[in-house]
């Protein structure tokens, strides 16, 4: 587990110019953001290009980084942004399609999984409550984690959660429960 | 259905996985991408004119306008180019030469198997085509000729004639991998440390291994 006490650290070698330090910091959060990217967009493609403008942006804008956050919600906050700001530009999501179909010729797809139905459904959601479920359910922050990294209030993540999980269970409830 | 089973179901929604060595490759990848802004916004002040560049490249093909305008492209990335070449920091050098490698894999999609060189000096970049797309495939080699009237700079390949300074000169590739010059007056090889030819200071290598 990372401490506050290490990302602080780790900022100060950046502020002495040290980009050993951040190639650091991309190996040890590539993976977190990476899945929040996917999970936001459906596109292994757009998720690379994402992850790597979420890092360019954080390298540049360390200075703005208060030590008081952590390091992580720091970046899923630039990440989601990122993000958000894909989610205007445009929409790719025939690669999705692409990406499952390639799963599905190459038989990856265990019985009674339902990654595809359950990924298309959080591409359904309004991009501002799919990045609440993700922050909450997929990387496990808190409400107050969550509204930090989302740059809102509890109240509003309480909100979005409780309108996307009102969806979701429309739009999945069609599928089997899963076994235990 | 509770919210309890909800997040159950949604936790089953796999990752596609990458492989181990996208992983490793990721944060490089970051880096190099910083270093490349950064060098682009390092060279934002450096303004040089275009306008005559155009008009000696445009003027004197004779183009269509499609290809005119592809060529305007071009030399807009060559204008770049030619502004970070300018910076002339040794520290920089690693940076600028990433950026024309860039450029050149871009000037030769636009334009395969046709270019002779291009030659950076104190006039600006310049791009020397072949008529035909008849230039044989070799590795693009990198030549910086330090001399009494200049630096001028060259990616060019074997069997190329350049002009140094108004003398023809012949680049050959040897089986070694060394960089040959042969000029009407003198002969020199990149396998002699720090040599020169005339008087002329040549550093030469290919345009993938340089740094």
């Amino acid at each position: 587990m990372v401490t506050i006490d290490q990302d602080r650290n780790r900022i100060a070698q950046r502020q002495n110019d040290e980009a050993e330090a951040f190639e650091d910091l991309v190996r040890e959060h590539q993976r977190l953001i990476h899945a929040l990217c996917y999970r936001m967009t459906g596109s292994l493609a757009d998720a690379e290009d994402l992850a790597q403008e979420t890092f360019i942006h954080a390298y540049q804008r360390l200075e703005g980084f208060r030590a008081e956050a952590r390091l992580s919600s720091w970046l899923y906050r630039i990440a989601v942004n990122q993000c958000l700001n894909w989610q205007k530009r445009k929409q790719r999501q025939d690669r999705l399609h692409q990406t499952w179909s390639e799963l599905d010729r190459n038989g990856d797809s265990a019985p009674g999984d339902w990654t595809k139905e359950i990924q298309e459904a959080l591409l359904k959601l309004h991009p501002k409550q799919r990045a609440a479920v993700i922050l909450t359910t997929y990387e496990g922050l808190n409400h107050a984690e969550a509204a930090q990294a989302l740059n809102c209030s509890e109240t509003t993540v309480s909100w979005r959660l409780f309108a996307a999980r009102r969806k979701l269970k429309c739009l999945l409830k069609h599928l089997r429960r899963p076994s235990p | 259905m509770k919210n309890q089973e909800l997040e159950q179901m949604l936790k089953i929604a796999r990752l596609p996985e990458r492989e181990e060595s996208y992983w490793v490759r990721f944060p490089g990848q970051v880096m190099t991408k910083i270093q490349e802004r950064a060098a682009g916004v390092r060279s934002l002040p450096r303004r040089h004119s275009l306008a005559p560049l155009f008009a000696t490249l445009l003027g004197g093909l004779r183009l269509k306008p499609v290809f005119a305008l592809a060529l305007a492209g071009v030399c807009v990335g060559l204008g770049f180019v030619f502004g970070l070449w300018t910076a002339n920091h040794s520290s920089e050098n690693a940076t600028q030469l990433a950026v024309v490698r860039k450029y050149y894999q871009e000037l030769e999609a636009l334009f395969p198997n046709q270019i002779r060189a291009v030659i950076f000096d104190a006039h600006g970049a310049r791009l020397e085509l072949a008529e035909r797309a008849d230039v044989p495939v070799s590795p693009p080699l990198f030549l910086r000729i330090g001399g009494p009237q200049g630096c001028q700079e060259f990616v060019t390949f074997s069997g190329q004639s350049i002009r140094i300074h108004g003398e023809s000169c012949e680049v050959l590739l040897d089986q070694r991998g060394d960089v040959l010059l042969v000029g009407e007056r003198s002969v020199w090889s990149s396998s002699e440390p720090r040599g020169k030819a005339g008087a002329y200071r040549v550093e030469a290598g290919p345009l993938y291994k340089t740094s």
